[in-house]
C-alpha cells in the first residue's frame, strides 16, 4: 500500500468529506494560504476556496463557538485550534456550549463539529505551545476526543469524527505528522471508542495514546529480544473509551504500563488505572499498575530536559522489565 | 511538633524489630529519657527511651508486630496539641521522564517506603484470587516478588506442591504458634544461611582424655573456646566473612555461643577469646548463659560473632551438623563425650571420645581448608596438659 | 410611538397578545417559586417585554435567535408553547429540554430557538455560528442574537462581532441593557454613554432605541434585520429597558431604590402599547381586557399542563449526552 504521512492523510481525510458534503467546511487561524501553522491544510484553500476554507482572527473563543453555532444549524464545521495550548481560550465555548448543548436541551440537538489541535512536546516549543491538554476534555460529558498514533488511523478517525453527530476534540500529535505509513487512498473510517491492539503479547499490557505508542512500540521490538513479549493497546479513542479491549488484555498479561505524554496527576492513565482497578481485571493483576507519564511541570526549553519532561523508549523499557520482577 | 518514635536500627544486618510491650498508653505523658517501650531485636530485647517529653499518641506498633526499622511506631506531641501525620506527598523530583537512575523509585522502593501494616500479607490481586480459589493459605507462602510480595507464580508453585502429597490424612491440629520474634527472626536467618551459603560439613573424632584432665571445674564448652579460639588464629578463613565480592579475615576472634532459651537459640559471644584464660572464659560464659536464661542480655553480649560453636553433647547426641550463622564463615557442632573402644599402638583401649563437625561456608572455604583446621584442634585438644 | 405602518392590525394585536402572555408566564412563574414548587432558580423578564416581542416581530418565522439567562420572554416572543416552557420550567418530561435544561436552558432549535444559555455572553458566538451556517446555506435566514449589558463586557463579544463583521454574516446584535449586571450599574461598567457605540469598532452600523417601547425595537431591529438579509452584514441595536424583579431569586435588591424601580413601571412597556393602540383605534377596551384574560388562562392552562406531566426517569438521565 501507498505510504504518506500522518500530516498528509489528515489532509486527505479533509479533502475527501468537503469533497463527499457540502456542509464541511474548515475555519482556524492561517491554515489557508498558510497552509495552517504544521502545513496540515496547505492546497485546500486552492481547492475548495476561502468559502470553504476560512482563515479567522486569532479568536480562538469564536473560532469555537461559531463552530458550534453553526454545527447546531446544520454544518459539519472543522475548526483549528493552533496549538492545544491556546485551546484554553476556547474553553467556556467548548465545555460550557458545544458540550451541554445537546443534553440540556433535552437530547434534541445535535453540535457535530470537530476541533483539530496539534499537541504535545519535542518541537523546543517550551510552556505554552508544547501541552498535552487532553485530560481536561476527556473529563467532560458530551465531548469526544480523539488521538490518533499513525497515519492511518489519523484519516480513518478524522473521517469518523467529522461524520460523527458530537463535538470531537481531535488532538493531534507534532511529532507524528512527519511519521509515515500505509494509508489506502479511498475514503475509510476507523470507528471512533474502538482501541486497537497495535502488537499482541503475554506478558505487559502497555496502554499509550499518541506518539507513546510509537516509541512503546519501540520498546516492544527491543523487550522482545530479551523474551518478554509487550502488548501494545491504543486507545485512540480517549473519550468515551473502549473499556473492554484494554480489561481482556489486563486479563491475559496480568501486568499493566499506562503511558502518556501529559501530565501524570489526574492525566488520562489515572482514568485507565482506577477502570482496571474497578473492573473485573483487577483480580487478575499479578503487579501494581505502573504509569510513565509527563512530569508535572511546564514543558521546558531546553532539549535535554525537554527530552527528559516526557516518557522515553528507555524508561519504557525499564518500567516493563521492573513489572516482570512480579512472576 | 509531633517527635516521632521510631524503631531503632542497631545492628548493621537488621531489618525488623518486634514491638514487645509498651510502657506507657496512648495519650500518656512521657519524659524524655524514660524508657517507652521494650523491643526486640534479632540479638536482644531493649527498652526505647522517650525521644521526647510529651503526650504518647498514634501508637501503630502492637505487641508481637514486626516493624521494619526506622519506621515510625508512635508520635509524642506537645500536651493540648492535635495529631498531624506527615502526609507522605509524591514529590516532582519523583516523577517519570527521568533517566533511569533519577526514575520514581522502583515499586520494590515504594513498598519499603510506604512500608504495610505489619502482619498483613502482601500479595497481588491474581496471587489473591488464585489462593482463595484453590483454598490455599497466602500465609504459608514465601513471596519471591520484589519486597517479598507474593506473587501468582508463587501461588502456582504452592498450588504444585499442595497437590504433590496424594490425599495425606488431615491431620488434627494442636495449636499454632505465630511465628514472630526471635523464632521468626532464626527462621529468617537460618533460611538465608542455607539459601546463600553452600554448606560443607567435615566431622572428626577427637579423643579428650587429656581434655578432661586439663579442664579442671570448666565446662567442656568453655574449654572448646578456649581451645578453638587458639587454633583459629593459624586458620583465618574459618575466622572470615564473606563481603561482597571480597572475603574478609577477622582479627578479633570472638567465639559466640549458641544458648537454648525458652524463646529459641542465642548466642551470646565471648569477645577476644584467644587472649583469655580458661578460667575467665568458663566464668563469662556461666554469667553470660545465665543472663540468657533470664532475658537479660545485652546488645553488646550478643554482637560482634566471628565463629560459633554449639553444643548439644548434655544430650546424648553423638555428633551433629549445625547451619552457619551469618554472616559467619563456619560453625562447630559438638557432639557428646562417649566411651568408646579405641585401637592404638595395636591394642585396644577404652577411651572418651567426642565427634566435632564443622560447617563451612564452601564460598570461602574448601573441604582441605576445615580438615587441616580439625586436625589441628583434634591434637590440640589430645595434647592439653 | 410610530412604525407600525408596516404593521397589519392582527400582528400588532397579536404583539400585544405576547407581551401579556410574557408578562403573565413571569409572574406565574414568581407565584410558583412562591409555593415552593420551582426546584431551580429564574430570571424574570418582566417591564422588559417589549425588546423580545418588538425585535422577533420584525423575524420570518424560519428565522434563529439565540437567547440569555432571562430567556422566557425570547421564547415565547418566538411562538414558543407555554405549556412545554412551563413544563420545562417545573423539571417535567414533557417540557422542551424534557426536565433536563430548566428555566435557563429553554431551546426549540426546530422552530429556530437555539436556546438560552446560562453564562453571560455564551450565546454571542452560537450566533455567529449560526448565521455563518445560514451565509454557507444560503438559506436567506437572519439570526438575532440577544444578550444583556453584561454581556457587552466580555471578551467574546468583540471577537464574536469581530468576525460576524468580517465576513459580513446575516447576525443582529441586540442588547438588552436594562442597567445592571446583577448588581453592577451600566454608569459604573461601561466608561461610554451607549453599548452601541461599539459598533463603531466594528464598522457596523450601532442604534440606540427606547427598550420600552415595543415598536421602537420592532423598527430598528427590523432594519437591520433586512440590512443582514440582503447581505450586508450584522448590526448593534442597544435596547435601553429594564428590569422590574430582581437578578434571579437570591437577589436583594440592595443595589438599586424602590424610586428608581417605582419610576421604570411608570413607563411600562405594555401599557404603554396599548395606550397607543387604544389611541389609534386598533384596540378596543374590551379587546384589552379580553387579551389580557386569555394570557392568564393560557398560562393556567400551561400549569395545568406541567403540573400533570410525568417527572423524567430516572433510568434514563444518561439519555441526551450524545448523538
Amino acid at each position: 500500500m501507498r505510504e504518506i504521512t500522518y500530516a498528509e492523510a489528515i489532509r486527505e481525510a479533509l479533502r475527501q468529506e468537503m469533497q463527499r458534503d457540502p456542509h464541511v467546511f474548515l475555519m482556524g487561524e492561517d491554515i489557508g494560504v498558510y497552509g495552517g501553522a504544521f502545513g496540515v491544510t496547505l492546497g485546500l484553500l486552492e481547492e475548495f476556496g476561502p468559502e470553504r476554507v476560512r482563515d479567522t482572527p486569532i479568536s480562538e473563543g469564536v473560532i469555537a463557538g461559531a463552530a458550534a453555532g453553526a454545527a447546531l444549524t446544520g454544518m459539519r464545521p472543522v475548526a483549528e485550534i493552533m496549538f492545544m495550548d491556546f485551546t484554553t481560550l476556547a474553553m467556556e465555548q467548548l465545555v460550557n456550549q458545544a458540550a451541554k448543548t445537546r443534553y440540556m436541551f433535552g437530547g434534541k440537538a445535535k453540535v457535530p463539529m470537530v476541533l483539530r489541535t496539534p499537541a504535545g512536546s519535542g518541537t523546543g516549543a517550551a510552556a505554552q505551545h508544547s501541552q498535552s491538554l487532553e485530560a481536561w476534555f476527556v473529563h467532560v460529558p458530551g465531548l469526544k476526543v480523539v488521538m490518533p498514533s499513525t497515519p492511518y488511523d489519523a484519516k480513518g478517525l478524522l473521517i469518523s469524527a467529522i461524520r460523527d453527530d458530537n463535538p470531537v476534540i481531535f488532538v493531534e500529535q507534532k511529532l507524528l505528522y512527519r511519521t509515515k505509513g500505509p494509508v489506502p487512498e479511498e475514503p475509510y473510517t476507523v470507528p471512533l471508542s474502538v482501541a486497537e491492539v497495535k502488537r499482541a503479547g503475554r506478558d505487559v499490557t502497555i496502554i499509550a495514546t499518541g506518539v507513546m505508542v510509537v516509541r512503546s512500540l519501540a520498546a516492544a521490538a527491543k523487550l522482545a529480544q530479551e523474551g518478554i513479549e509487550v502488548e501494545v493497546v491504543d486507545p485512540r479513542t480517549l473519550k468515551p473509551y473502549d473499556a473492554e479491549t484494554i480489561t481482556k488484555s489486563v486479563i491475559k498479561t496480568g501486568r499493566v504500563l499506562i503511558v502518556h505524554e501529559a501530565y501524570k496527576t489526574c492525566g488520562f492513565g489515572a482514568e485507565i488505572a482506577a477502570m482496571i482497578s474497578e473492573g473485573p481485571a483487577f483480580m487478575y493483576l499479578n503487579a501494581p499498575i505502573r504509569r510513565l507519564a509527563g512530569l508535572d511541570i511546564p514543558i521546558p526549553y531546553n532539549r535535554t530536559l525537554e527530552y527528559h519532561a516526557v516518557p522515553q523508549e528507555e524508561n519504557i523499557i525499564t518500567a516493563v522489565r521492573e513489572l516482570m520482577a512480579y512472576k | 511538633m509531633a517527635t516521632p518514635v521510631i524503631m531503632p536500627k542497631t545492628g548493621m544486618t537488621q531489618e525488623t524489630g518486634t514491638v514487645i510491650r509498651w510502657f506507657y498508653q496512648e495519650g500518656d505523658y512521657v519524659k524524655k529519657g524514660e524508657p517507652l517501650l521494650e523491643v526486640m531485636t534479632d540479638k536482644v530485647n531493649m527498652e526505647i527511651e522517650a525521644p521526647a517529653s510529651g503526650v504518647l499518641k498514634g501508637i501503630k506498633a502492637f505487641p508481637n508486630d514486626i516493624v521494619p526499622v526506622t519506621q515510625v511506631i508512635a508520635y509524642i506531641v506537645e500536651p493540648g496539641e492535635e495529631l498531624v501525620e506527615e502526609k507522605v506527598t509524591p514529590t516532582p523530583a519523583m516523577g517519570e521522564g527521568v533517566p533511569v537512575e533519577r526514575r520514581e523509585p522502583t515499586p520494590v522502593a515504594t513498598t519499603a517506603a510506604i512500608a504495610p501494616e505489619t502482619g498483613k500479607v502482601k500479595a497481588t490481586p491474581v496471587a489473591r484470587r488464585l489462593a482463595r480459589e484453590h483454598g490455599l493459605d497466602l500465609t504459608q507462602i514465601t513471596g519471591q516478588g520484589p519486597g517479598g510480595t507474593i506473587t501468582k507464580d508463587d501461588v502456582l508453585k504452592a498450588m504444585e506442591r499442595a497437590a504433590a502429597p496424594p490425599t495425606a490424612p488431615p491431620v488434627r491440629e494442636a495449636k499454632t504458634i505465630p511465628l514472630v520474634g526471635r523464632r521468626r527472626i532464626i527462621a529468617e536467618r537460618m533460611q538465608q544461611s542455607v539459601r546463600e551459603a553452600p554448606h560443607i560439613a567435615l566431622s572428626i573424632e577427637v579423643d579428650m582424655s587429656a581434655a578432661e584432665k586439663a579442664r579442671h571445674d570448666a565446662s567442656y564448652t568453655a574449654l572448646l573456646v578456649h581451645v578453638v579460639a587458639r587454633v583459629l588464629r593459624k586458620h583465618p578463613l574459618l575466622n572470615s566473612t564473606l563481603r561482597g565480592d571480597q572475603i574478609v579475615l577477622l582479627d578479633d576472634i570472638n567465639i559466640g555461643v549458641a544458648v537454648a532459651t525458652d524463646e529459641g537459640l542465642i548466642v551470646p559471644v565471648i569477645k577476644r577469646a584467644d587472649t583469655k584464660l580458661l578460667a575467665d572464659i568458663d566464668t563469662e560464659l556461666k554469667e553470660l548463659t545465665k543472663r540468657a536464661r533470664a532475658g537479660k542480655l545485652t546488645l553488646d553480649d550478643v554482637t560482634g560473632g566471628t565463629f560459633t560453636i554449639t553444643n548439644l553433647g548434655m544430650f546424648d547426641i553423638p555428633y551433629f551438623r549445625a547451619v552457619i550463622n551469618p554472616p559467619e564463615a563456619a560453625i562447630l557442632a559438638v557432639g557428646a563425650i562417649i566411651k568408646r573402644p579405641v585401637v592404638i599402638d595395636d591394642g585396644i583401649y577404652i577411651r572418651p571420645i567426642m565427634t566435632l563437625t564443622v560447617s563451612a561456608d564452601h564460598r570461602i572455604l574448601d573441604g582441605v581448608a576445615v580438615a587441616k583446621f580439625l586436625q589441628e584442634l583434634k591434637a590440640a585438644l589430645e595434647r592439653l596438659a | 410611538m410610530d412604525g407600525a405602518g408596516q404593521l397589519t392590525k392582527e400582528k400588532l394585536i397579536d404583539m400585544l397578545r405576547k407581551m401579556h402572555t410574557i408578562r403573565a408566564f413571569e409572574e406565574k412563574a414568581d407565584q410558583l417559586f412562591a409555593l415552593g414548587k420551582v426546584h431551580g432558580t429564574m430570571h424574570l423578564s418582566i417591564g422588559m417585554e417589549a425588546t423580545a416581542v418588538g425585535a422577533i416581530a420584525a423575524l420570518r418565522p424560519d428565522d434563529y435567535i439565540t437567547s440569555t439567562h432571562r430567556g422566557h420572554g425570547h421564547c415565547i416572543a418566538k411562538g414558543g408553547d407555554v405549556k412545554l416552557m412551563m413544563a420545562e420550567f417545573l423539571g417535567k418530561e414533557t417540557g422542551y429540554c424534557r426536565g433536563r435544561g430548566g428555566s435557563m436552558h429553554i431551546a426549540d432549535v426546530e422552530s429556530g430557538n437555539l436556546g438560552a444559555t446560562g453564562v453571560v455572553g455564551g450565546g454571542i458566538p452560537t450566533a455567529v455560528g449560526a448565521a455563518l451556517s445560514v451565509q454557507l446555506r444560503k438559506t436567506g435566514q437572519v439570526v438575532l442574537c440577544f444578550f444583556g449589558d453584561g454581556a457587552a463586557n466580555m471578551g467574546i463579544f468583540h471577537e464574536s462581532l469581530n468576525l460576524a463583521a468580517i465576513w459580513k454574516l446575516p447576525v443582529v446584535f441586540v442588547c438588552e441593557n436594562n442597567q445592571y449586571a446583577m448588581s453592577m450599574p451600566v454608569a459604573r461598567a461601561f466608561p461610554i454613554e451607549n453599548i452601541a457605540d461599539r459598533a463603531a469598532a466594528y464598522a457596523m452600523p450601532g442604534k440606540v432605541v427606547d427598550g420600552n417601547d415595543v415598536l421602537a425595537v420592532y423598527a430598528a431591529v427590523a432594519e437591520a434585520v433586512d440590512r443582514a438579509r440582503a447581505g450586508e452584514g450584522p448590526s448593534l441595536i442597544e435596547c435601553k429597558t429594564y428590569r422590574w424583579k430582581g437578578h434571579s431569586k437570591s437577589d436583594q435588591e440592595r443595589y438599586r431604590t424602590r424610586e428608581e424601580v417605582a419610576a421604570w413601571k411608570k413607563k411600562d412597556p405594555i401599557a404603554r402599547f396599548e395606550a397607543y393602540l387604544l389611541q389609534e383605534g386598533l384596540l378596543t377596551e374590551e379587546q384589552r381586557q379580553a387579551i389580557a384574560k386569555e394570557a392568564q388562562e393560557r398560562i393556567e392552562e400551561a400549569v395545568a399542563f406541567a403540573e400533570s406531566s410525568p417527572e423524567p426517569r430516572v433510568e434514563e438521565i444518561s439519555e441526551g449526552v450524545y448523538a
